[in-house]
């Protein structure tokens, strides 16, 4: 069947005009017809298998670069132009050239996907956990758990979001960190710094939507089946939100990513010896006229990166969205 | 002095061209060679700076950048030519007598010097002693006039609420200004040369000093060749903090007096430029004329060589005190000398010296005491044969099988620190970062891990590494330049155990050997030159060899002089632009 017939059938189905006699629209669940989609969309497919490559890199950063680089933080002073101190340019030995204490950018940048990873995953995840349970109570139980949710992602977003995340970078990125040393310098204070910021949006837009939704008839058939409070909101209103979290967490990844890039850039987020595309490019900046190799680099992996992440959110959202042009 | 995040020093330093240096030999030993016969007056000269003055006032005045304007505008009674590391006599008429017994300095004041308005008086012996006076006043708090003139008789121990009056500075007549000390110093006449003994009118400065905090600053007159621009009150007009200073010549400066050319008309020192890149471009594109307090970076550096006629507008002079790796004594792992002794095989100082340059920047150091220091005190500590920590082949890039030797016999069976994470406190910009992390990946290889924090270069001294409680284990950019040309003032504030601080303290490793506390306390006293170098470089040898501080480069700092100047490095204040001597060429 083409993708139009499957469109057609698909609408018909909406409408209640179920025709008789295909057997073809009788077993598609919304995942299957979301993959059916996704799959016509060549871009969004190029930008899933970049990622897939980037995850296994960033998962296998330590054997690639033991085979064909050189160890992350092992440093090799006799690469560096002898007379002056600056790094060397690409070279068989060097693929992507040394940086400016003669380590291997290739490996650099290859340990740098990890951390991008990172926190594009768990910074997302912990962000859309939070925002989906609190934008959730707030949206179900209204009143004055509403109201105190609510003010307080106000209040957030009151704040400019990169002056807030330099706070918490600041605060955190020195000695012990924050918190009594729970938070501890590094990646887990930009994760912090990013969870603080972006829970909140999702927050806003999960609790208008449980809003609209504990309304629905089959909420109060629930209700009045004498489901309880905690049945009605993982049964009943979680599975019909996963379109919005979804296509909100795929958005806000490459969004993610770039704040890391920022804040690690501005010297409050991964320091060395760790690297992170954001701060290997704050190094690269004031020797650019010098070492184009090692602001090129780390910069085409983030843009690379950013744009897969980017391209994918787009593909997922208009697959789970019918109305959006194909 | 401390030694900045840039490199960016004042000292006393000899005009000898280092070996390693032949690269840029051409900078050396050149200055001032347009001076002379087509000597020509007139024109502006404009220095870039990143920072400020550290104080406005000449009596409080002790960062080096602060030297390149109090110099220009103040006459202390010894004073430096920029071809020349010895102080010679500027408000003094001749070189200071000293008696038999070290105890008694007499110095002769050169006439016909006066002030700049609204003084405009002739300048006596009695200026020049409430100048050091007013050094000990709390209200303008001078921070070495303590130590360099503190063995005057009558010299109070901590700061009076008023300006003293010391009895061992007496003025038998105008011209005449007596020292009389408590016990013979070694380094006392060189302390002469330091701005706190330029004169201050007192019936002029009584009425600012007497206020909590001096305000003389502000209102101060000169005795040099240039003034900060200031009103007909005296009130200065060209000192905008963090902007800008700007000299004018002062009109009561005759030129018969001074040995100062004292070309320019006009010097504007213009401050905030952060970046030394744009610095070392704004020079070469000619709107600037010199670096004021920022060299220019490698990659700026390689690319001016690779220019002949550029590369002619480059000095290089030595900075005089080495870099070095602070290990904190007071605590474990590195209150065990053999531990400290395995860092300081383990370090490659190769490796360290090109994250901030290479040879370009200057020799690895193996001792503290500078080469510049030839013979007072260098040669004596051993010279460049001197180096006890020398890395396998005779290079500097470390000796492992010597630092695992060392952590045996410190008590780690298998020759690998196992003990807990260590702790280094750095800057947080380069290149003091980038050196940070080559130390951190260097002792890394015997076993030692280290965590890095890093703060602003201020921060790093306020709230680490001179604070000994807060101190971490291991402070990887600090260093010391000498105020003037005595190896005491290297060692002593660095090293002496009575000179930790429980804040700013400048003796980061907290070293309190008693051995080498008496033999300073001894050598402090030594009034014959060649017996004090003898026994300040034997001090150094012992101090080197207790490892508790790892020298890792005896720098050299480059300067770029716009192709509009006459390059006029003053050696003393390493390499700093001696403004008094440069001309505008077109």
């Amino acid at each position: 069947m083409t993708v139009a017939g499957v469109r057609e059938q698909e609408e018909l189905r909406r409408e209640g005009v179920v025709p008789v006699g295909t057997p073809e629209v009788a077993g598609r669940t919304p995942w299957q017809l979301f993959w059916l989609r996704f799959r016509q969309d060549r871009v969004a497919l190029a930008a899933l298998g970049f990622i897939v490559v980037l995850v296994l890199v960033a998962i296998l950063a330590g054997p690639i670069t033991r085979a064909v680089a050189h160890p992350a933080d092992a440093q090799f002073p006799s690469a560096l132009d002898q007379r002056f101190g600056t790094p060397t340019g690409p070279s068989t030995t060097f693929l992507f050239g040394v940086d400016k204490v003669g380590e291997d950018v290739f490996s650099r940048v290859l340990y740098g996907a990890r951390v991008s990873l990172e926190v594009a995953f768990i910074a997302t995840f912990l962000s859309v956990a939070i925002g989906v349970a609190l934008g959730m109570l707030a949206g179900y139980y209204r009143g004055w758990v509403d109201m105190l949710i609510s003010r307080v992602i106000d209040i957030t977003l009151a704040f400019p979001i990169l002056l807030l995340a330099l706070g918490i970078g600041s605060a955190c990125s020195l000695g012990n960190g924050c918190a009594g040393g729970a938070v501890r310098p590094g990646l887990p204070t930009v994760i912090v710094a990013i969870v603080v910021i972006n829970w909140t949006y999702i927050g806003r837009i999960i609790r208008g939507q449980v809003l609209s939704l504990r309304e629905k008839e089959f909420v109060e058939a629930a209700r009045a089946g004498g489901a309880r409070d905690r049945t009605i909101l993982f049964r009943e209103l979680l599975p019909n939100l996963a379109a919005p979290i979804v296509v909100y967490s795929t958005l806000v990844i490459p969004q993610n990513i770039l704040l890391e890039a920022a804040l690690s850039f501005l010297g409050v987020g991964i320091n060395p010896p760790q690297s992170s595309w954001g701060e290997m490019i704050a190094e690269a900046t004031p020797i650019f006229a010098s070492a184009w190799w090692f602001f090129v680099f780390p910069g085409a992996a983030l843009l690379l990166t950013v744009l897969a992440f980017n391209l994918l959110g787009d593909g997922v959202r208009d697959a789970l969205d019918p109305r959006a042009a194909p | 002095m401390r030694i900045s995040g840039n490199p960016r020093l004042r000292l006393p330093a000899l005009g000898a061209c280092f070996a390693a240096l032949a690269l840029l030999a051409a900078g050396c030993g050149s200055s001032s060679s347009t001076a002379g016969s087509k000597a020509k007056k007139g024109g502006t000269i404009t220095v870039l700076s990143a920072g400020d003055v550290d104080h406005i006032d000449p009596g409080q005045m002790y960062y080096s950048f602060s030297y390149e304007i109090g110099y220009a505008t103040q006459r202390p009674l010894l004073a430096y030519k920029p071809t020349g590391v010895g102080t010679v006599p500027d408000l003094a008429a001749s070189a200071p007598t000293v008696s038999r017994n070290g105890k008694v300095v007499t110095v002769k004041l050169r006439r016909g010097v006066r002030f700049s308005p609204p003084v405009n008086r002739e300048v006596t012996s009695a200026d020049v002693k409430y100048a050091i006076e007013r050094g000990f006043a709390s209200s303008v708090a001078n921070g070495y006039v303590g130590v360099y003139f503190g063995d005057l008789v009558g010299a109070p121990k901590r700061a009076t609420s008023s300006v003293p009056e010391i009895a061992g500075i007496e003025t038998p007549d105008s011209h005449t200004i007596v020292f009389r000390l408590e016990r013979p110093s070694g380094v006392f006449q060189s302390a002469l040369g330091m701005l706190a003994t330029a004169p201050v009118p007192a019936e002029y400065a009584k009425p600012f000093d007497a206020k909590t905090t001096s305000d003389y600053g502000a209102h101060q007159v000169a005795t040099g060749p240039y003034m900060i621009d200031n009103n007909r009150a005296g009130k200065l007009t060209g000192y905008t903090p963090g902007r800008r200073v700007v000299l004018v010549r002062n009109p009561n400066w005759k030129p018969s007096t001074s040995w100062r050319p004292a070309f320019a008309d006009r010097v504007v020192f213009k401050e905030g430029f952060q970046d030394p890149t744009v610095t070392a471009r704004t020079i070469e594109s000619g709107a600037a004329d010199a670096n004021g307090d920022t060299p220019p970076p490698p990659a700026e550096l390689r690319s001016i060589t690779s220019n002949a006629s550029e590369e002619d507008r480059l000095t290089f002079t030595p900075v005089g005190g080495p870099r070095y790796v602070a290990l904190n004594t007071s605590k474990p792992p590195f209150d065990n000398r053999f531990v400290r002794l395995a860092v300081a095989y383990a370090l490659d100082r190769n490796a360290m010296r090109l994250t901030r340059g290479g040879p370009v920047d200057g020799r690895i150091a193996t001792h503290f005491i500078d080469p510049s220091f030839t013979d007072k005190g260098f040669v004596q500590a051993g010279g460049f044969r001197f180096n006890p920590f020398n890395g396998g082949g005779g290079g500097f890039s470390g000796n492992l099988d010597k630092a695992r030797q060392m952590l045996r016999k410190a008590g780690f069976a298998n020759g690998r620190f196992s003990g807990p994470t260590l702790t280094q406190v750095s800057d947080n910009t380069p290149p003091g970062s980038d050196t940070a992390r080559v130390v951190a990946s260097n002792l890394a290889r015997i076993g030692m891990k280290v965590r890095t924090i890093s703060v602003t270069h201020a921060t790093m001294f306020t709230r680490f590494c001179s604070v000994p409680k807060q101190e971490p284990n291991i402070c990887p950019n600090v260093g010391w330049i000498a105020d003037f040309h005595e190896p005491q003032t290297q060692l002593d504030a660095t090293f002496n155990g009575k000179n930790i601080l429980p804040v700013n303290n400048s003796n980061w490793p907290q070293l309190d050997d008693r051995r080498i506390d008496a033999l300073m306390d001894r050598a402090e006293t030594i009034v014959d030159p060649q017996r004090r170098y003898a026994a300040w470089g034997r001090i150094d040898q012992l101090v080197t060899k207790t490892a508790a501080a790892i020298p890792w480069l005896w720098e050299t700092y480059p300067t770029l002089f716009s192709s509009h100047v006459s390059k006029a490095p003053e050696l003393w204040n390493s390499g700093a632009p001696d403004v008094t001597f440069m001309q505008v060429l077109q």
